[in-house]
Parts: structure tokens; C-alpha cells; sequence
């Protein structure tokens, strides 16, 4: 492959909104971290809006389970939608303080984009996960769950394995 | 130091989001940085056209859409033709953060990557980089965008970094410390010009 010479590489400044960027020397770094606690409690308010949208999630994921289970010819299309409803609910979690919603969204959502149409034990790995998502909702499991958490993960951990996720 | 609450006053930031909760989400953030003027849209082309429309400051911008992808809109942004401004601090996101991914994005020409779930000290962080610590551009015949080295150091060799994982310019230790800063870290087109 033939290189580009060195006089085919431009380097730009990016221009700058005049008057976007004044400095202000008196921003410390106190000043910024609380800026970063109001945001983080500006997000703790919205947790009981995140708590109804989690539920819609997992509604939406025992609805296309229903169906992967009932129409095998519809498995692998109602997989495809959980992984992609777990990956939303990956992608939610852990802001809303929810961290193991996050690590059991992240391995149910990778689940099923592997075994894309599982066999019957296979949908059995699915049920673990969506049972374990409930668990954290119904105990308000919040962080990594303690215990509970702990165990729930690695339950789901030797399922995939053995399921072959 | 970062950006102050009146510098945050001052910026227009389009998120480019499929999700309501997600833009629900980063917009709480954002006015909590001080952030007053927000744009959202729902995919990458719905994004394209409020860029032509309005003056942004900053994009934050998903990956998973449709019809357009947040890649495919990084790549319109920065090398359409018809692109209002190829130069536009654009932040990633999403929820795989893959070291392929990464790449990919960073190929794409995004200035930063933040890995799903968000906090607000790592999207603080990432747009502190974008305003405060900006890299400068490079175009050669078949990129356009940031630096893709984090390091802002003189270059005085031939661009080689599209041809293959061994003479990548961000190096597997420094994509590593990505990836493992990453995971730790712990959406038409709608102004929302809060009060």
C-alpha cells in the first residue's frame, strides 16, 4: 500500500465562536464538582420517572419471550427485539443507580445476539434473566444488588456458560 | 478547569437521540451544567437538516438509529459537501464499547467517546475535552476530522493509521486505558429553551 506524502496531510485549527470560550481565572475546582453534584441530583430526580420506564422495558421483553416461546417460526425475530430492548436497559442503569440493571441488561442483550434463535434450553437462559431484571426491580435492588446481586450475577453467569451464550 | 455555568449558558447542543429516556436523560444533565438551549432529533438525517437550519455548538450524538446511524451522521457532518460545519464538536455514544467500536467511531471523525451508562462527570469531562482541549483537524485524501492521536505532540510521518491494528496510531495500551476508563464511567426536532 503506498503511503500519502507528507505534504497530502493539512492540519487545521477548528475555528472557535467568537466571545463561546472567555476565560474565567475564579472557576475552580470545588466550583466544578458541584456543578457535577447538581447535575447527579438533577438525574436522582428522574429516578422514579426511570423506575416506569424500566417496567415498559421489561414488559416489552416478557411480550417478545411470549412470542419466541409460543411461534417458534418468530423466535429468532422476538430474540433480536430483546437484545435490543437489554441493551437499552444496559444502557440505562447504572445512571440511574441501578448498576446490576445494567450488568443483567448488558448479559441478557449479549445472550441473545449470540444464539440469535435458541433452542429450548436456551430460552430457559433467557427466563433466567428476565426473572433476575424483575428480582431487581420488585426488591429494589440498587448498586451492584449486595449479595443478592452478586448471586444473582453469577447464576446467570453459569447459565449462559452451560447454554453455551 | 473546566467550562463555567455562564460559558454553558452560551452553547446550543443538538442531541441526536432515538430514545426519549436517553435524551430526557442527557438534557437533565446538561441543565445541570447550566445548558439552556437544547435541539433533539431521532436519527442522523433529521440531525443533518437541523444542522442546516440553526447555528449548534455541540452535537451529542447516539450510534444505534435509524434510517441514519450516529456513524454514518459523523461522516455527513464531516465530509458532505453540503455539511454546514465540518469543524462541530461531536461527543458518541453508546452502549458498546468495544475496542472495535471505539476505533470505528474514532475513524468516523467523533472528537469523543463516552460508553453507556452515563454520569454527569464523565459527559463534563468529555465536553470540557471537545471546548477546552480541542485537537487540531487533519485532512488527507481519505479522512477528515480530529487528531486521531490523543496527544496533541508534532507529526512528521506519513499518515499510516488506516492500515492495520499494528500501526495504529493510539496504541494498544492507550486503547486499553480507554476502554477501561470507559467502563468505569459510570432523542424530531424540538427546540427546548428552558426558562
Amino acid at each position: 500500500m503506498s503511503e500519502p506524502a507528507e505534504d497530502d496531510i493539512e492540519f487545521i485549527t477548528a475555528p472557535v465562536r467568537d466571545g463561546l470560550l472567555d476565560d474565567d481565572d475564579d472557576w475552580s475546582v470545588e466550583d466544578e464538582a458541584a456543578v457535577v453534584a447538581d447535575a447527579e441530583a438533577a438525574v436522582a430526580a428522574l429516578r422514579d420517572n426511570y423506575l416506569v420506564w424500566v417496567r415498559e422495558d421489561l414488559a416489552a421483553i416478557e411480550a417478545a419471550f411470549a412470542t419466541a416461546r409460543e411461534n417458534p417460526a418468530a423466535r429468532a425475530e422476538a430474540i433480536g427485539r430483546i437484545a435490543g430492548i437489554a441493551h437499552n436497559v444496559k444502557g440505562h442503569g447504572a445512571s440511574f443507580g441501578y448498576a446490576l440493571m445494567t450488568t443483567v441488561g448488558g448479559s441478557l442483550s449479549q445472550f441473545c445476539r449470540r444464539v440469535k434463535e435458541p433452542d429450548d434450553a436456551q430460552l430457559e437462559v433467557v427466563r433466567a434473566h428476565i426473572e433476575a431484571l424483575e428480582a431487581i426491580i420488585v426488591n429494589d435492588l440498587t448498586g451492584e444488588g449486595g449479595a443478592t446481586g452478586a448471586e444473582l450475577v453469577a447464576l446467570l453467569r453459569d447459565a449462559v456458560a452451560a447454554r453455551g451464550g | 478547569m473546566g467550562m463555567t455555568p455562564e460559558q454553558f449558558e452560551e452553547i446550543t447542543v443538538l442531541i441526536v437521540e432515538d430514545n426519549v429516556h436517553t435524551v430526557s436523560l442527557i438534557s437533565r444533565i446538561l441543565r445541570g451544567f447550566g445548558v439552556r438551549t437544547f435541539v433533539s432529533a431521532a436519527d442522523g438525517s433529521e440531525a443533518f437538516n437541523v444542522l442546516k437550519s440553526r447555528a449548534v455548538d455541540l452535537v451529542i450524538c447516539d450510534w444505534n438509529m435509524k434510517p441514519v446511524d450516529g456513524l454514518r451522521f459523523a461522516r455527513l457532518v464531516r465530509r458532505a459537501a453540503d455539511s454546514p460545519n465540518p469543524f462541530i464538536p461531536l461527543i458518541m455514544l453508546t452502549a458498546h464499547a468495544e475496542a472495535n467500536r471505539v476505533e470505528e467511531a474514532r475513524d468516523s471523525g467523533v472528537n469523543e467517546f463516552l460508553a453507556k451508562p452515563i454520569s454527569p462527570a464523565m459527559l463534563l469531562a468529555r465536553i470540557n475535552s471537545v471546548f477546552l482541549h480541542p485537537r487540531e483537524f487533519i485532512k488527507t485524501k481519505d479522512y477528515f476530522g480530529p487528531d486521531r492521536r490523543r496527544q496533541n505532540r508534532p507529526f512528521g510521518g506519513p499518515d499510516r493509521r488506516r492500515q492495520g491494528p499494528k500501526e495504529m496510531v493510539v496504541s494498544d495500551d492507550e486503547m486499553k486505558r480507554m476502554i477501561a476508563d470507559e467502563a468505569t464511567e459510570t432523542g424530531p426536532a424540538k427546540d427546548r429553551k428552558t426558562a
